[in-house]
């Protein structure tokens, strides 16, 4: 509980921290915009509006996560130790391998390969990464059927022609 | 006298379109869908609407309403299922009612406590839908008197109120997350100017679709978060008969006006949702209750309360999107996507435009529920084997029926691609303890605000607003919102800096 306490100080200070040099740059960014007639109907207006609230509202959430210990936990996660453990995580390296086979899939794969086989391939990568089935040649029957299945019921059922 | 029969005219037409027998296909379908995907945990009601949003693409309006509202009642109390079986909610609003039907399936009355809540779900769906009929067309009146001013300040409450209600503690995340969606609902072209913002590639010339990002935020990251942990579901409760015993009966139906009214009032405000019904119900009904030692270890009563208010939130999440366009759950925000697809703009014109869109909504929620209570004498055993599906085939299935979901309504790559950022971005929020539901609702609200406040401001000062009663109702409210949520951020912190010098 109290781990998880700390955890809330970094996750706060960082992010309040991450959203005032955001809120920053949209003001900057919304000063720069053209403006038509008078600034109050500029189309920068109201996203300079934006940036102010993110800055102001980022600042109180980063100050929050620096008095409730923010500062000495960021240290420690900062750490080689802490980011060692962290990356060797089980929950982490899955989520990072997953997360990269879906980049693989939506932007190298899918629009260069026809969707069946692009699905394919990243369904049966999927599911013998995670092993989800037992056999392996069962990943490549429920990956194949499955993106057919997709595909062909698209098609047929709703009219849409997947890429 | 004569309003009052022509808005019977219109809920006569409406039922004519709702009882049709293609209509009543679609709508069974659609709840058996919602059960199935509410059922399964780490399937939410909103992510099954996203997905489907672009399906309804080729359908005609009325279809799609029908098959979105079917499955979204279906999804609702589909999350029952694995909270009384598994003891884990299949959906986020069905979290109280774990703790009364996990005791009653423990102590071999699964089956009861299923029938049991679905009837009460039913129950709640059916008095909110009503209430929903009766209190919308009032709301048009008023709506139809709103000018830019007024329009800007719902944005704003909308923002504020979701902040406010979607985080436990300090709204500040919340507040955060609304300005974040108004942030991405900037970028593209302004709608007064045509003036560029923020168009970091050129694909984003019109703006961020509302729907690819809906779906890598609902879909990609809620695949990201299901797949980090590896709990494995068994089912270790006993199933029973099926049919409640008329005092169990009696304690199912004894807080269903309550209940109903709480999650229709509930749902009704901007964001606050399903999961906030159902605690609030369940809590009043603790304390009003002549057996609240039962509240806990297996209570009907209890299971009444959460199911019933959880299921009534539906139809009042209506009532401000149909009037206002402001949705009051993520998935009214889901079903306003997919009206906008339609060509159908929810609003105050609405009742002008499609006088009867109304009443063709709560006939359906209503039809909806009833059909739902058929399919669970017939499913609730055999749905028991669907909560042990083996969700490490099922995601990657999911993550590809984002992708087909993404692309189907503009057949346009970079929609895969973008969907796939919003994806990261609502996985990286979630993690850091953000609430999704402001950042969906400033995304829909953002360009609204953006445009009601500039034209307000160059048609004269806030001051105005003043002599309206309305105008100046919003700004009470608003700063209302503004000022609860300011003192509950000191409170809270205040509280963590307390615990965290005890424990230097």
């Amino acid at each position: 509980m109290e781990g998880q306490k700390k955890r809330n100080a970094v996750r706060d200070l960082v992010s309040g921290a991450f959203l005032v040099l955001f809120g920053i740059y949209v003001i900057v960014e919304s000063k720069n915009m053209r403006v038509y007639n008078t600034f109050i109907d500029a189309p920068g207006f109201f996203p300079m509006i934006i940036g102010i609230v993110l800055t102001g509202l980022g600042a109180v959430l980063a100050y929050i996560g620096f008095r409730t210990g923010g500062v000495t936990e960021l240290r420690e996660v900062c750490s080689f130790s802490f980011l060692k453990k962290f990356f060797m995580e089980d929950s982490t390296i899955r989520v990072l391998v997953l997360l990269a086979m879906m980049v693989i899939y939506i932007y190298v794969l899918v629009g260069r390969i026809h969707f069946i086989l692009a699905s394919a391939i990243y369904l049966t990568a999927t599911f013998l990464y995670l092993k989800a089935v037992k056999q392996w040649w069962l990943a490549i029957i429920i990956a194949v059927v499955s993106s057919c299945v997709a595909y062909y019921a698209f098609r047929l059922g709703f009219g849409i022609i997947l890429p | 006298m004569s309003e009052l029969v022509k808005q019977l005219g219109f809920f006569v037409s409406a039922a004519g379109g709702v009882f049709e027998g293609m209509n009543m296909i679609i709508i069974t379908g659609a709840v058996l869908m919602g059960l199935v995907v509410g059922a399964i945990p780490g399937l939410t009601g909103t992510m099954a609407l996203a997905l489907l949003i672009n399906i309804t693409y080729t359908m005609d309006t009325a279809t799609a309403v029908a098959f979105m509202l079917g499955v979204y009642v279906g999804a609702v109390s589909g999350g029952l299922f694995s909270a009384i079986m598994l003891n884990i909610p299949g959906t986020p609003n069905a979290a109280a009612t774990a703790l009364d039907g996990y005791p009653l399936a423990k102590q071999g009355k699964g089956g009861k406590a299923l029938f049991g809540g679905v009837a009460a779900s039913c129950g709640g769906t059916i008095i909110s839908a009503i209430l929903m009929m009766i209190a919308t067309p009032f709301i048009y009146k008023i709506a139809l008197k709103f000018g830019k001013w007024e329009l800007f300040l719902l944005a704003i409450f909308g923002i504020t109120i979701c902040g406010n209600l979607s985080v436990d503690s300090s709204p500040l995340k919340g507040w955060l997350g609304g300005f974040i969606g108004f942030f991405v609902a900037m970028i593209g072209v302004d709608d007064i100017y045509n003036g560029a913002r923020f168009i970091f590639v050129p694909s984003l010339t019109s703006g961020v679709e509302l729907i690819p990002a809906l779906i890598g935020m609902f879909g990609i990251a809620e695949v990201l978060c299901v797949l980090m942990d590896k709990t494995p579901f068994k089912v270790n409760a006993e199933m029973g008969s099926i049919f409640p015993d008329k005092d169990e009966a009696k304690q199912l139906f004894k807080p269903l006006i309550r209940s109903s009214l709480i999650g229709c009032g509930i749902g009704a405000i901007p964001g606050a949702g399903e999961d906030i019904a159902a605690w609030m119900s369940y809590s009043v009904g603790r304390s009003r209750s002549k057996k609240k030692e039962l509240f806990g270890r297996g209570s009907f009563e209890g299971l009444a309360c959460s199911e019933t208010a959880n299921n009534a939130c539906i139809a009042g999440a209506m009532i401000p999107m149909l009037t206002l366009a402001i949705p009051g759950s993520t998935q009214a925000a889901m079903f306003l996507a997919a009206l906008n697809l339609h060509g159908v703009q929810p609003g105050p014109m609405l009742t002008i435009k499609s006088p009867t869109f109304m009443y063709t909504v709560g006939l359906t929620i209503i039809v909806a529920a009833i059909l739902m209570v058929l399919m669970a004498l017939v499913l609730t055993k055999p749905m028991v084997h669907i909560l042990q599906i083996n969700r490490k085939v099922l995601m990657p299935i999911i993550v590809m029926l984002t992708v087909v979901g993404a692309y189907a309504s503009r057949s346009s790559l970079f929609d895969i691609k973008l969907m796939l950022v919003f994806g990261v971005i609502g996985f990286i929020l979630r993690k850091m303890n953000f609430p999704l539901a402001p950042v969906t609702l400033g995304l829909i609200l953002g360009g609204t605000a953006d445009t009601a406040f500039r034209q307000a401001l160059t048609q004269g000062s806030m001051v105005s607003l003043l002599t309206r009663p309305m105008g100046a109702i919003l700004i009470v409210v608003v700063l209302y919102s503004l000022i609860s949520g300011a003192m509950k951020t000191v409170k809270s912190t205040k509280a963590e800096l307390a615990k965290a010098s005890e424990g230097k």
